[in-house]
């Protein structure tokens, strides 16, 4: 395929180095291999697979767009006649589905071992969808503030902290009840939840609130995106 | 096609450009020409779209910058390109970014990269171009889309002659078609040899603009005297002999200096600099007598160390 748009581009680019393929689909599985034990209580084999979702995603995401400011390509797309909210919105496209090739694995095997109710993997799948697409999103406004790599992989890992935390608040008895709610918003609180749902050991959430949240994470990435492909001078 | 009124950038505190005004017609071909930090690279910049001026105003064929985008074709001078495509994959990229066609886009695609020499390496990853390779990609991603306005970051650097050449006929062909093309060099010869214009930058702003040989002829009756030295003069001295209107530092050659002085003619001036580089201690490794290019009228006009 001739790569003639920033997506197909991403996706050439990835499939092309085949050491590094193999290393980013085999190292979640091996990874998360331990959620996978029989004694891991079902709450953490969840919460562990939305936090990967996120974890990868959102380095992922931030780290790659650094490195094509450091390479000066992003100032090449520039002067491209795109906008760059389509320019970024392309690239997150092309993070979604390598993310979401990536973590597929992960998240059959992890969810096979609670033998989830066939009705209920369509909503799963969404939850999981979602929750790539938001990861990507967090990636990209971390790349939007930061200045060079070392700043990104800072901001990135407070971003993966923070919203982890939040996402995976109700685990904790100790977690405020505002901080609670507001971690119930998040995308990932939903691919948690929804892989519960579909193992049949805990009530539907409201998944509707996760996809709007996850929706004006994306909106805030693309308005913002100028910032991103800004000249910087020097 | 281009019209630059009153345009000014600051990064940060520092004025890039200083007022600068210009027009750029159909076919014409003009050179930016100025020494490292003129404001070469920023006028291309702005006029690529990267960032409005903060003073003044950029009207691109027309005044639609936002559509312009896709008529512009840009080289900068760092090659950048995605390292794991081939380099046909990336100039399929850009050509398809544009807007053209894959019709249109293969066609001409393989004419450019016959043209750069290009042709049998089309298929191999980037990463494993030359440097000289990876500006002659960056050129013909530049010239795909048949850009109707060029801007063109140092286009000769990392090229061989013959390359060079190529592009000279190139530019010349695209200028025919009715391509505007505006360059950034540093290099004398090559502004005079292809531009119809050339610009004088310097900090900044556009100190002149007109024809090479107008400019040239501008420096009236005066005559260059380049000195070829092991240890430099103070260029203090040499500006106080009789007849000597300018002098400035032309290059370093290995272990040697050489200077430029602009003088009015006649034998009398050049023994003078001759005396005056001996009573200084200097040791004169050679002399040469020439008509006066492009970068004494730079000379002429700053008093600086030139190009």
């Amino acid at each position: 395929m001739l790569p003639g748009r920033l997506w197909q581009e991403e996706i050439v680019a990835n499939l092309r180095g085949r050491k590094a393929l193999a290393i980013k689909v085999l190292l979640p599985l091996i990874l998360l291999s331990p959620l996978m034990l029989d004694r891991v209580p079902a709450h953490v084999r969840s919460v562990g697979l939305a936090g990967a979702v996120l974890f990868v995603g959102t380095f992922g995401s931030a780290v790659g767009l650094v490195r094509l400011r450091e390479d000066k390509m992003l100032e090449r797309l520039a002067v491209l006649p795109q906008s760059s909210a389509r320019l970024l919105g392309e690239y997150i496209l092309a993070g979604v589905l390598f993310d979401g090739f990536q973590m597929l694995v992960p998240l059959v095997a992890v969810a096979i071992l609670g033998g989830p109710a066939p009705l209920r993997i369509p909503g799963l799948v969404a939850c999981y969808l979602v929750a790539v697409v938001t990861a990507n999103a967090l990636g990209a406004l971390a790349a939007l503030v930061a200045s060079s790599s070392g700043e990104v992989h800072l901001y990135a890992a407070l971003i993966v902290l923070v919203v982890g935390g939040l996402s995976a608040g109700d685990l904790a008895a100790s977690v405020p009840g505002p901080l609670e709610a507001l971690g119930s918003l998040l995308p990932f609180h939903h691919l948690s939840g929804a892989l519960l749902y579909a193992w049949g050991i805990a009530p539907p959430g409201r998944p509707v609130l996760g996809v709007f949240s996850g929706a004006i994470l994306l909106f805030a990435a693309l308005l913002l995106s100028p910032r991103l492909f800004r000249f910087r001078s020097g | 096609m281009v019209v630059l009124d009153g345009t000014s950038k600051f990064y940060g505190k520092v004025k890039a450009l200083d007022g600068v005004s210009l027009q750029v017609g159909k076919g014409e071909i003009l050179a930016l020409l100025g020494p490292n930090g003129s404001g070469k690279s920023t006028l291309l910049c702005l006029l690529a779209g990267l960032f409005p001026p903060d003073e003044g105003r950029v009207v691109l064929f027309g005044d639609n910058r936002g559509s312009a985008r896709g008529r512009i074709g840009v080289l900068f001078d760092h090659a950048t390109h995605w390292e794991r495509l081939t380099g046909y994959e990336n100039a399929w990229f850009f050509a398809r970014s544009y807007g053209l066609s894959s019709q249109k886009a293969r066609p001409r695609l393989d004419d450019l990269f016959r043209w750069a020499g290009l042709w049998e390496k089309r298929d191999e990853l980037v990463s494993t171009y030359s440097y000289g390779m990876r500006r002659k990609l960056a050129l013909v991603e530049a010239l795909a889309h048949r850009p109707g306005l060029l801007l063109l970051d140092e286009p000769s650097m990392g090229l061989d002659y013959v390359s060079r050449l190529a592009l000279y006929t190139l530019l010349e062909q695209e200028a025919e078609r009715g391509t505007a093309v505006i360059l950034a060099t540093s290099d004398v010869h090559e502004a005079a040899l292809l531009a119809r214009r050339v610009a004088l930058m310097c900090r900044g702003r556009i100190l002149v603009a007109g024809e090479p040989a107008a400019l040239v002829a501008s420096l009236e009756a005066l005559t260059r005297i380049e000195l070829r030295l092991v240890v430099p003069l103070p260029l203090a001295s040499l500006r106080q002999i009789e007849g000597v209107e300018e002098a400035g530092l032309d290059r370093q050659e290995g272990d040697s200096v050489c200077l430029r002085l602009l003088v009015r003619p006649g034998r009398e001036v050049l023994a003078r600099v001759v005396n005056e580089v001996v009573k200084q201690g200097g040791i004169l490794q050679g002399i040469e007598v020439r008509a006066p290019n492009l970068g004494d009228v730079f000379l002429r006009l700053t008093g600086e160390e030139g190009l």
